[in-house]
């Protein structure tokens, strides 16, 4: 099974360094300080670990119902989530509308995605030249995760691995791996059957200045004046693993609230800021820094105080950058400017961006009446409403989707079931000051599986916790879910409150598996105590669940070559007997193994299987 | 300031995977491996007390310096693969350098680290300072070229 080229890799281990490597060294640095970039060991800025991509999970809990923009909408005050580009306001976008319309071309780029997204790279981030990837579906590939691809090649190289999306829990950052169009591309349309199809399109751009070395920088679009074929696109967030911070998509943010942010500045300026308001109302604060310490400068402090006097309404579309920037041609490094500005001209290695709501008021409860309509998507269906438990306080929720939790007697229970651009599921508990929301989304980005996570929960892993908002997420059932906590009054969580938390938290169960049951999409199949390929049955069907290492990914089922075959092993490997001797097998990319009769020398399909929370293996078949 | 390191047991134990893994990243051009470790060594060394870790300072160096040689040489168009395949004699090595050369430097980098000194992908994002989203990049794609150009199956 050994592939040739791993062993070739070996030749290398025949060349050494040159004999004065190490004495030269010892003769100190001879190169100027100004050709070597300077080391990220001490520049990653951090709040907390990796905090970012959680706090994004935010937009599954308040941030999907606000982003269909309404009439009216375009007002001085215009309150939920705007595009960051290339138009915020719904006049300057109804306008670029009708120019695409009219077949302006210097605006009919904006009807499609992909040059939407191109474009972003080159006026946005100032590169002269990048390879615009989408993200679409998803393919097991063997030990380095999980694959996402697609037959439409813009401009010639598809496919997008995408282990972070924004409503699953990222331990650390989003992992992005690519495929090269047309090889790997398997057959059928399985993805389709993962996720179902998107309103939001999101692409990979990556600077391609001196080969296509850079990070990636995610950004996803969707139309938001109309979803037709000529409507525009407009971006809704950006995101780059190298530039993060603790706000999320749609997230209501307060005066006064601390925005934080980490960045991986390698060489240059990283800069955090915030816009509120759109015309006259226009509220800034930005902070930047390089140091390899930026505890006390990555934070910038919400200011709406001067509202009042440039007209602003209490509560306003705005938006969360944090870019970093390279040194310009000069070899100057120079904080990066807001982006979004109409005069900015930088040159961005990273930028995350994401729109969010500003209030000048505490008007952060769900139904008060400038949140938008996510107040008005609850109705709690009869059949999640508490019931009894053991303990005189608590009473057990059992969600429709088959995790439980036990929620304070006196904390009220709503359904958090409801649909627009994505579908959110859960359920929101609040009492004692705390709204504790617990929910899984479906149909934005493309999501990729994941194990379970392990219960109980350990709350301290699991959340993240701000000033007064606390986040965080978790694996059930192949499915991903968010939790998303907030102090009612602004204030920071208490002791006894962050204990009600954690109990809540901690009590989050699933119904162990059965082998053969089927949900969510996933199917049970036993697993071998020692992790090795083995024959399954999933649904009758025999299939290959191959380890990889890592984990396991499900080769389809194998044709099978009638009666008196015999499933067995050869070398460890899953080999199937026919009666007239030949053998059939695939290695775990699904290709056919060496010896297969002509008529299974072709690829089958690989799918992903995941660890249930009780150890089943859980397969997904179409 | 951080702790002193013991720069000589770093070579002893890791200095010729750093330099295997910044030859493969430069094609095999031992020049540039050479100098590139070298001068990160010395660079590490010149600044002990701020490194906090040696090891991922020195690949992240490194590769830096190798990247911009690179790239110098490829803006003043130099005999790149002529002075890649000069340099090695052993049996078999032209040819696997000329199969790395269809692949990016980054490619290479995370190929050799992972594939041949076995270090995990989260370890190859740590000292190359990469992502760990980027080093899955480069080794599906260099994982899917090298099978393409040196062959998939062992013929035994």
């Amino acid at each position: 099974m050994t592939e040739r080229w791993r062993k070739r890799l070996g030749e290398l281990d025949d060349v050494t360094p040159s004999e004065d490597v190490y004495h030269r060294a010892h003769d100190g640095p001879r190169m100027p300080e100004e050709m070597i970039p300077r080391p990220s060991t001490g520049t990653r800025i951090v709040t907390g670990v990796a905090a970012f991509l959680v706090f994004a999970l935010a937009i599954s809990v308040f941030a999907i119902p606000a982003l269909r923009m309404k009439d009216g909408a375009g007002s001085a005050a215009q309150v939920g989530l705007l595009p960051l580009w290339p138009a915020r306001a719904l006049d300057d976008l109804e306008a670029l509308q009708a120019r695409a319309d009219d077949g302006d071309e210097d605006a009919v780029w904006a009807t499609d995605p992909a040059k939407s997204a191109e474009r972003f790279g080159t006026d946005v981030m100032g590169w002269e030249a990048l390879a615009v990837e989408e993200i679409v579906g998803q393919e097991i590939v063997d030990e380095v995760g999980t694959a996402t691809y697609t037959e439409t090649a813009y401009p010639d190289r598809v496919g997008v691995i995408y282990e972070c999306p924004y409503n699953a829990w990222c331990p650390l950052v989003a992992s992005v791996s690519l495929v090269d169009y047309p090889s790997g591309i398997p057959t059928g349309g399985y993805e389709q059957t993962i996720s179902p199809p998107s309103p939001y399109r999101t692409f990979s751009i990556q600077q391609c200045e001196l080969g296509c070395f850079g990070s990636y920088t995610f950004v996803t679009l969707y139309q938001p004046l109309e979803a037709r074929d000529g409507g525009i696109w407009a971006v809704l967030e950006v995101r780059s693993p190298d530039a993060s911070f603790n706000v999320g998509t749609g997230q209501t943010i307060a005066d006064g609230f601390a925005i934080r942010g980490e960045a991986d500045v390698v060489n240059g300026t990283a800069t955090l800021g915030y816009r509120s308001g759109i015309g006259a109302c226009d509220l800034r604060g930005t902070a930047s820094g390089n140091a390899p310490a930026w505890n006390d400068v990555n934070r910038v402090e919400v200011d709406l105080a001067p509202g009042d006097e440039m007209g602003c309404a209490d509560a306003e579309a705005g938006y969360v950058w944090l870019g970093v920037g390279g040194p310009v041609d000069s070899g100057e490094v120079i904080p990066p400017v807001d982006p979004f500005d109409p005069d900015a001209d930088g040159h961005l290695a990273a930028l995350s961006a994401v729109p969010v709501t500003f209030l000048r008021e505490d008007l952060s409860s769900p139904d008060a009446s400038t949140a938008t309509e996510t107040a008005t998507a609850v109705t709690p269906p009869p059949s999640v409403g508490p019931t009894p438990a053991t303990e005189v306080d608590r009473v057990a929720y059992t969600d429709p989707l088959g995790w439980t939790a036990e929620i304070p007697a006196t904390w009220s229970i709503e359904s958090a079931d409801y649909s627009d651009r994505v579908t959110t599921q859960g359920a929101w508990f609040q009492g004692d000051g705390l709204m504790v929301a617990i929910t899984h989304t479906e149909g934005g980005p493309v999501s990729v599986p994941s194990d379970d996570s392990h219960f109980p929960l350990d709350a301290d892993e699991v959340l993240v916790r701000g000033e007064g908002d606390w986040f965080g997420g978790f694996s059930g059932d192949g499915l991903a879910f968010t939790i998303s906590v907030t102090e009612e009054s602004g204030a920071a969580i208490s002791p006894d409150q962050a204990e009600m938390v954690t109990r809540l938290v901690e009590s989050i169960r699933f119904e162990p598996w059965t082998v053969g049951e089927t949900r969510n999409g996933w199917t049970a199949i036993d697993r071998p105590r020692d992790p090795h390929s083995y024959w399954a049955d999933v649904g009758g069907n025999q299939v290959i669940a191959a380890w990889t290492g890592d984990g396991f990914v499900i080769v389809d089922a194998v044709d099978t070559c009638g009666e008196g075959q015999n499933m067995t092993y050869v070398d460890g490997w899953p080999v199937l007997e026919c009666p007239d001797g030949t053998t059939v097998s695939y290695d775990g990319d699904g290709h056919a193994l060496p010896g297969n009769p002509p008529e299974y020398q072709g690829s089958v399909d690989v799918y992903p299987a995941i660890s249930a929370h009780d150890g089943h293996l859980l397969a997904q078949l179409p | 300031m951080g702790t002193a390191h013991d720069y000589d047991v770093i070579w002893r134990e890791s200095g010729a995977t750093l330099w295997r893994s910044v030859y493969a990243y430069a094609g095999g051009i031992r020049e540039v491996a050479d100098d590139a470790v070298a001068e990160a060594f010395a660079r590490a060394m010149s600044r002990d007390g701020e490194v906090r870790d040696p090891l991922a300072y020195l690949y992240r160096i490194a590769f830096r310096i190798a990247s911009a040689e690179l790239a110098r040489r490829k803006r003043e168009e130099s005999q790149v693969s002529e002075q890649a395949i000069a340099d090695p004699n052993q049996n078999g090595l032209p040819d696997l350098l000329g199969a790395l050369r269809h692949l990016s430097p980054a490619q290479r980098a995370a190929v050799y680290l992972h594939y041949r000194a076995d270090l995990p992908v989260r370890e190859v994002a740590r000292l190359t300072g990469m992502s760990v989203a980027a080093v899955k990049v480069h080794l599906m794609r260099g994982r899917r070229r090298l099978r393409e150009l040196l062959g998939e199956e062992d013929e035994a």
